[in-house]
């Protein structure tokens, strides 16, 4: 008897059946083993290559996996100039790691922080189950996680486990070798006197030696706000602008340049702030020849080639250099800067405020599978122990409040007190930033002196810094714009239980957070008025109207700065011919 | 989907099965019968949940299927007032024509709903936050709502944004008009949700533009005692209200301040200036 056709056609289709089953459930478990079907994984992206970060974070997922074995944490570090285009593209795709390193909190990092990250100020407000005690999560950073707060988002975003600050590091052999000392300076003047001595002993040196090994960003790079022009003149000028402080905030707008050279009511031409710029002229006398081309790999050459006795470095610096350099190293804040008061005493003047930089500020993403998972591990590696052990490893310094210091690394803390109401010569973006940008290594090279230089930045002041302020009202203005979307979803909250989650946790803070939005408004806009008001004031001149508005003791101002650098016991050493 | 339900149910009485067919529409209708309010709830969840991701697409889809529910005329118009705003902050252009039409539709057919007067809001946003405002008509908007709705907690935000709109022209007797206006409302309000921001905006306004520091200490006082949201602005308002004690001869209030600086701040930029005043002042004090 035949086979039908139809019959056999029909055992072919079972056969194709089962063993598409079989072949499907072998993938499967091959996946489940490849993956780990049990196992959690958390994925961690970062814009830093160097081996020691991803050793640290190493160590810490295995200190972690301990008590989570079920949890694997993956890492990828992305090159540094790939890394935002990275993170947009992962994001978008849905792609994006569980945590992410997130750089900064203006501007783009913004719009990233609200469209991709976890909102996490919830969390902060919480303890942290790693840390002893009942303190808030938030109260166990030595910034009290500011530098996770995005003010126009009205939420903490990211998690720094590190805060960088900069120090000057010292070879203290070529130190001893040069002055016969190696004790470090104490004072601004002592450093100049280093570099004087280092100037007339130089012939007898078959190299040539420099006091300061100075990268141009760190005095130029970022106009006022480059780390030694920052030191030298909140130190030198602090004080000087409290008459100028007609919102009694402690601080000035640079705009107030404007107000006080338009209305002839202040003059750059006062000792303090020429004393300012002979200091930075002076220090910069003392540099790597060629200083305005220096990038900071120059200078570390320079450094460890011991053909600079000075430079300067934040954690991360001092960790490499230590690591290559054959002579001993020490690090010391900025030296304070001295004066003599009115009974003839000399006083220290307030150092720079440091803020220390964010280092390694992590926020969880959206599209994790695994956002408490993340958000404990952060929690984790901001104990105050395991931070202390991550940022020792590192060679950072801990973002999370310890003692737990190695004595190098503890050298770093953060000032967080320093000068306030020092002088403030460069606003917006315009003329009179690029003014002071193109000019000042001119005058510090010696190109033009100090009357020339800051006459040409009065003269520009007068010319353009009013339009620029305005547009730069304009800016804040426009980016108001997020603000006022904030506000409108957070009162939709408050308002309307479809817009929130049903707690009375979510109700309370859509309320904080709406009061919160319309009060940076309400901040931004007063800053706005205040100036058009009193610049009209001004330049009406409106007799009712007190520019400076307030008179300060004579004794605030008359303060002679010690600027010529002092005999500071050293003696003459001559090198081995 | 009711109609075509029922239009199924009528028409399938020659189904085989027509028994089947008729549970299974029937339920099919009672389940959605009594779905539209929950189902109006539901794309409001969703249009806010896009809303919140900026996902304008998908927001303005979810508030547009929510505003059939008129008989829920308090979800209508959340649903129209969430059309208005996803067309108001929508990028990269935002389509502000549709959201003065949004929001009219909730002042105009929604009157007598909670969301009218924060709608009434929006309107005068719309007039008074761009590039060329329109303060007047901004100020009859936010009028508007302190007259027809003067139970409505959206009464201190409609104060404050019609103070703003004197204030911004940053002329004398304008600005003397916002302060009339913010204290007037805050002689009736003391404790409103938006007091603290009206008293920020009056002790800047003193301080800066009329140099009247007693009546910035009085505001400034309220402001630091209240105290403000934003948390990292906290120190300098406790250093302003102490600096201003101090130029009004007040050494009481002003050493209370700077202590309270230091006891909530001990490491915010101020605190070494704050410890020198302190000490200054205790000098002072003693001669």
């Amino acid at each position: 008897m035949k086979a039908s056709p139809w019959r056999a056609a029909g055992w072919a289709a079972v056969a194709t059946i089962v063993l598409s089953l079989c072949g499907w459930a072998i993938c499967r478990q091959w996946q489940a083993a490849e993956w780990g079907k049990d196992e959690r994984i958390l994925r961690i992206g970062y814009n830093l290559t160097d081996e020691r970060v991803r050793q640290a974070l190493q160590h810490a997922a295995e200190s972690y996996g301990q008590d989570h074995p079920d949890v694997r944490v993956v890492l990828q570090a992305v090159p540094p100039a790939m890394y935002q285009r990275w993170l947009v593209t992962q994001a978008a795709g849905e792609t994006i790691p569980d945590l992410v390193h997130v750089p900064g909190v203006a501007n783009q990092w913004g719009d990233f922080a609200h469209k991709y990250l976890v909102p996490l100020s919830d969390w902060i407000a919480r303890p942290n189950p790693y840390d002893d005690g009942n303190r808030a999560w938030q109260a166990g950073f030595l910034d009290h996680l500011e530098s996770g707060f995005f003010i126009h988002m009205m939420e903490y975003y990211r998690v720094p486990l590190a805060i960088n600050s900069t120090r000057l590091i010292v070879n203290l052999d070529l130190l001893k070798e040069i002055t016969g000392s190696d004790h470090p300076p104490g004072t601004l003047a002592q450093l100049l006197a280093i570099g004087e001595h280092v100037k007339r002993t130089s012939a007898l040196r078959k190299l040539p030696v420099v006091n300061l090994a100075v990268p141009a960003d760190d005095i130029i790079g970022q106009a006022e706000g480059s780390f030694l022009f920052r030191c030298v003149n909140q130190a030198a000028t602090a004080g000087l602008a409290m008459p100028y402080d007609f919102a009694l905030l402690g601080a000035i707008n640079p705009v107030h340049n404007y107000y006080g050279l338009a209305s002839g009511t202040f003059t750059y031409n006062q000792p303090r702030i020429r004393a300012t710029f002979e200091l930075m002229r002076k220090l910069v006398g003392q540099m790597q020849p060629g200083w305005a081309n220096y990038a900071r790999e120059d200078t570390r050459m320079h450094f460890l080639s011991q053909q600079a006795i000075f430079t300067i470095g934040s954690t991360w610096d001092f960790q490499t250099l230590k690591s290559l350099a054959h002579f001993r190293m020490a690090t010391l804040p900025f030296p304070r800067l001295e004066a003599i008061d009115r009974q003839g005493q000399r006083v220290l003047l307030p150092n720079a405020r440091e803020d220390g930089d964010p280092g390694l500020a992590f926020g969880v993403t959206r599209s994790s599978r695994h956002q408490a998972l993340a958000i404990d591990f952060i929690h984790f590696c901001t104990s105050p122990a395991n931070n202390a052990a991550l940022c020792r490893e590192l060679g950072w310094f801990p973002a999370a409040k310890t003692d737990d210091l190695p004595p190098e690394i503890a050298e770093f803390r953060p000032d967080r007190e320093g000068a306030i109401e020092f002088w403030s010569y460069v606003g917006g973006f315009g003329s009179v930033r690029t003014y002071f940008i193109q000019q000042f290594p001119v005058f510090l090279n010696g190109g033009i002196d100090f009357d020339v230089f800051i006459g040409g930045l009065a003269q520009t002041w007068c010319q353009h810094g009013w339009t620029e302020m305005r547009k730069l009202d304009e800016v804040y203005l426009r980016g108001m714009a997020v603000t006022e979307r904030n506000v409108a979803l957070e009162k939709a909250r408050m308002l309307f239980p479809q817009a929130r989650d049903n707690s009375e946790t979510a109700l309370a803070r859509a309320r904080s957070n709406y009061t919160l939005g319309l009060e940076i408004m309400e901040r931004m806009t007063v800053q706005i008025t205040n100036r058009v008001v009193v610049e009209r004031k001004l330049r009406l001149v409106d007799p009712a109207y007190r520019y400076p508005p307030f008179d300060r003791s004579a004794a605030d101002e008359d303060l002679s700065l010690i600027t010529k650098p002092e005999k500071a016991g050293l003696t003459t050493s001559t090198p081995q011919s | 989907m009711r109609p075509f339900l029922i239009y199924c149910v009528r028409n399938h009485s020659n189904c085989s099965s027509v028994k089947a067919c008729d549970w299974l529409a029937l339920l099919a209708i009672l389940l959605l019968s009594s779905r539209p309010a929950e189902a109006a709830s539901g794309q409001l969840n969703r249009g806010w949940a896009a809303f919140a991701r900026s996902n304008w697409s998908e927001a303005w889809s979810d508030f547009a299927a929510a505003t059939t529910t008129e008989d829920k005329p308090e979800l209508a118009a959340q649903a129209w007032y969430g059309l208005g705003l996803t067309a108001m902050h929508r990028r990269p252009v935002a389509d502000l024509d549709g959201a003065r039409a949004a929001f009219s539709r909730v002042v105009k057919s929604m009157a007598d709903t909670n969301v009218a007067p924060w709608a009434l809001i929006e309107l005068g946003n719309l007039d008074y936050d761009t590039l060329t405002p329109r303060f007047n008509e901004a100020r009859q908007y936010y009028d508007r709502v302190l007259q027809t709705y003067p139970h409505s907690t959206a009464i201190h935000e409609a104060t404050l944004r019609l103070a703003e709109t004197w204030f911004i022209t940053a002329d004398d007797a304008s600005t003397q008009e916002g302060i009339r206006i913010l204290e007037t409302h805050l002689r009736q309000y003391p404790d409103s949700p938006l007091a603290v921001i009206m008293h920020l905006r009056l002790d800047y306004t003193y301080c800066v533009q009329l140099q009247d520091y007693a009546a910035a200490l009085r505001h400034a006082t309220a402001v630091a005692t209240i105290g403000v949201s934003d948390p990292l602005r906290r120190s300098t308002q406790l250093w302003h209200t102490a600096q201003l004690a101090e130029y009004t001869g007040d050494i009481a209030a002003a050493v209370h301040w700077y202590e309270a600086l230091l006891q909530s701040s001990p490491d915010t930029p101020r605190a070494l200036a704050a410890r020198e005043r302190l000490v200054q002042l205790s000098t002072e004090v003693k001669r």
